[in-house]
């Protein structure tokens, strides 16, 4: 950037990057203020009910279950995916008999399972989390064995030479291969937020995508819109997150290569 | 004495930001004659780049103007080609090296003329084999030929080069100029050179200009009384080559040299 | 060499398919996990069957029609947003509010307004348009300055420059996007199945469910996940067949 100071800069910044939210937001407000179509309530209505829904008990009751539905599943793919993923990218052997079997769970949609573990292990929280797990671990899986595989040679042998215990040899090549890490985890949390609620949305009695289905089939159309918002609000908030964790734990990476995004 | 072909005047180049304004170039004065080989040396950060991409009109001048052929220079001119340093950007990786000479060609010639045109181009490079080759399969040497090639199929009045040999190994550098001296020789062309080598302006050209630093213009004009025909061996070890060398190396080292703050200025502009 | 590691893949699914058949057979009931020995035929049956392939067709056709939509909308914007100087800066955060709000949020706005069937495209689209758009964005800002100051100076024009500099350059970034949403497009289609009951593979699926046929559903999603593999590989093939050029530059730059 050539131009101003850091806080010049930053205020522009701003400007920039909220200006085009707050237009189309005021927009939306003026458009919909007169609305009399019952599918399209004005704004200020869905904010009303967004007020009235979310903010009182059903936070708790819908929310705070996905939340934790989420996370836990989330975090579980996130160990087992690095583990599975460092064995399969460090042992051909390893790399040899999971390929085939890789390939084809890789492609198989998530959402398929739902019907399948419904079958198998009933309507409760299991199913759900193991769907919601199971959507996330392939691509972190598949990340990870694939940036273990590809770290440098150089290193792998430079560690080897300096006669560092395995164990350390160990976390350097993980350490090497966090970049690819993160971005798998990072498509995994798109993913799982998607399967978290088609979950919902099917087999359940509490959640956001079940509460927002209920909405929608008894006509409540400005709490719908409000249940919408939210879950695309948490989608948002959820990826600004775990960018931020990412920034933090790859700063070295970025100053490594010079760019701000693996793409 | 043969007319002018190129007149650069009090050209200025300076890029502003909002607490200080970086003065790349202030107050080049240079004129190239039809047919002459003419190289620009300097030390790094002196703006040598600059001025050459001033005058193939790809960056506008803040002050002064260039004259090609008559005509002021706005936009890229259509009697001039550059050779760039960096042969791997410059050609298209997914062109194959007839494609790529081809390029430029399609929208001026007829598809007869255009074919004559780059096989003939190719020859003049030794790559005539290569047609079909991408540019990535060959040697960096090899793929500098294609980008000289290309230019020449253009059949340019001027031929730009920015630092056209300094990526490729010693020997390859040595054919390349041979090659560039022979070129010019046959198709006629007036050269413009950039290069920080000294040893290679004077090798090349009947004239070396010195570029000072920033604010400080063309600092000498060097005119170069070596035999037309050159050759890597007997030229280079000539005492009169080395009398020349040393006078450039001079005048050079006399220039003076951009601070620190400046250079870093212009790395993160 | 690679024949051993096709022996061991091979090994490994067989070693998976036994495990499986085992644990099934030792612990659960067939009715709620039916052995592969009962799968398997199953699916065979199936292969034979007209409405499985009615319901295939369907998908695959939500599925392509999505997908189309995603890349022309994704390349038109794209190039538009990326190539207009400014733009992406006025844009970007709007784009990077809108990306990861999830596609199905769509299902109970739309379901009021639209039927099953141009929803599950519209999914489809929707999910693609962003890998699409942002693979652009990435390919539009890696152009070579280079490449197009060499352009500008043998006097290429605008629209030259886009077809013969830009384009090229943003290609490898769309193959990747094609990879990538081959995936995506099947899931969705499926998921707008499972969700809504558009008819399909996805409707199928979850009808097997609802009428209690355990061993047809599981072959359903047995077949599902060969044509995921079909699929995918319909695209690598394609990505490889558009980039030649590109594909040789990575294995002579690994070389």
């Amino acid at each position: 950037m050539r131009a101003g100071g850091p806080l010049a800069r930053g205020a522009a910044g701003a400007g920039l990057a909220l200006g085009l939210p707050a237009a189309l937001l005021a927009l939306w407000w003026v458009a919909s203020a007169g609305s009399t179509n019952i599918f399209l309530p004005p704004l200020r209505v869905i904010v009303e009910a967004f007020g009235r829904v979310w903010l009182s008990g059903t936070f708790a009751d819908d929310v705070v279950p996905s939340l934790w539905r989420l996370g836990a599943s989330y975090g579980a793919a996130l160990v087992v995916g690095v583990v599975a993923g460092y064995a399969i990218g460090r042992w051909p052997v390893a790399r040899a008999l999971t390929s085939p079997l890789l390939a084809y769970f890789r492609v198989l949609p998530a959402p398929v399972m739902i019907p399948v573990l419904l079958v198998a292990v009933g309507i409760g929280d299991a199913t759900k989390l193991i769907v919601i797990g199971l959507g996330a671990l392939w691509p972190i899986l598949l990340n990870t064995a694939d940036g273990v595989r590809a770290v440098d040679e150089v290193q792998l042998e430079t560690a080897a030479a300096f006669r560092l215990p395995v164990w350390t040899r160990h976390r350097l090549t993980l350490r090497a291969a966090t970049p690819q890490i993160f971005a798998g985890a990072r498509q995994a949390l798109g993913i799982s937020i998607i399967v978290m609620v088609v979950s919902e949305m099917l087999m359940s009695t509490d959640g956001l995508g079940f509460t927002v289905t209920q909405f929608q089939r008894s006509f409540a159309i400005p709490e719908m819109w409000s249940g919408v918002l939210l879950i695309g609000a948490l989608g948002f908030a959820l990826a600004k997150l775990f960018e931020l964790v990412e920034r933090r734990a790859l700063r070295w990476h970025r100053g490594h290569t010079g760019r701000e995004e693996p793409s | 004495m043969t007319a002018e072909l190129l007149r650069i005047e009090k050209l200025g180049k300076s890029y502003r930001s909002r607490e200080r304004q970086v003065d790349a170039l202030t107050g080049i004065d240079l004129a190239v004659r039809e047919g002459e080989f003419v190289s620009v040396v300097g030390p790094s950060g002196c703006g040598k780049t600059t001025l050459l991409k001033i005058v193939a009109g790809l960056v506008p001048a803040t002050a002064g103007e260039v004259v090609l052929g008559g005509r002021r220079v706005t936009e890229p001119p259509a009697d001039l080609a550059v050779v760039f340093q960096e042969y791997g950007r410059s050609l298209f990786a997914w062109k194959t090296v007839r494609q790529n000479v081809e390029l430029p060609l399609r929208h001026h010639v007829g598809r007869a003329e255009r074919r004559a045109l780059v096989a003939d181009a190719l020859d003049a490079v030794g790559l005539g084999a290569a047609a079909g080759a991408y540019p990535w399969q060959l040697s960096g040497g090899m793929q500098q030929r294609v980008a000289i090639a290309r230019a020449i199929a253009y059949r340019p009045k001027l031929l730009l080069m920015d630092e056209p040999f300094s990526a490729v190994d010693a020997q390859t550098r040595g054919d390349l100029e041979d090659l560039l001296a022979q070129l010019w020789h046959r198709y006629a062309m007036t050269v413009l050179f950039v290069t920080h080598d000294i040893d290679e302006a004077v090798y090349l050209s009947q004239r070396v200009v010195v570029l000072g630093t920033g604010t400080t213009g063309v600092q000498a004009q060097i005119p170069i009384d070596l035999p037309a025909e050159r050759d890597q061996l007997g030229t280079r070890s000539s005492a009169h080559f080395g009398e020349l060398r040393a006078q450039v190396y001079a005048r050079v080292r006399r220039t003076p040299r951009p601070s620190t703050p400046e250079l870093l200025e212009r790395v993160a502009p | 060499m690679s024949r051993y590691r096709h022996g061991l893949g091979l090994a490994g699914l067989l070693g998976a398919a036994v495990a499986y058949e085992l644990v099934v057979r030792a612990l659960f009931s067939p009715l709620h996990v039916p052995p592969l020995t009962a799968i398997a035929p199953e699916a065979v049956r199936l292969l034979g069957e007209a409405r499985f392939w009615t319901a295939t067709g369907r998908t695959l056709l939500a599925a392509v029609v999505g997908l189309a939509i995603a890349l022309a909308a994704g390349v038109v914007l794209g190039f538009a947003i990326g190539s207009v100087p400014g733009l992406l800066r006025v844009t970007s955060s709007t784009l990077d509010f809108l990306r990861p709000v999830p596609s199905i949020v769509l299902i109970p706005v739309l379901i009021l307004v639209l039927d099953v069937k141009e929803i599950t495209v519209l999914l489809v689209a929707v999910s693609c348009f962003w890998i699409v758009l942002f693979q652009v964005l990435y390919g539009v800002r890696e152009v070579d300055q280079v490449a197009v100051d060499t352009a500008r100076s043998f006097r290429l024009g605008r629209l030259a420059r886009i077809v013969h500099v830009t384009w090229p350059t943003v290609l490898p970034y769309l193959g990747t996007a094609l990879r990538l949403i081959v995936s995506v497009a099947l899931a969705l289609a499926l998921t707008g199945g499972l969700v809504m009951g558009t008819a399909g593979l996805g409707e199928m699926i979850w009808s097997s469910q609802e009428s209690g046929e355990v061993t047809g559903m599981y072959a359903l999603v047995l077949l599902t996940g060969g044509i995921g593999v079909a699929v995918d590989l319909l695209a690598r093939l394609a990505e490889r067949r558009l980039l030649h050029w590109h594909v040789a530059t990575r294995r002579e730059v690994a070389a």
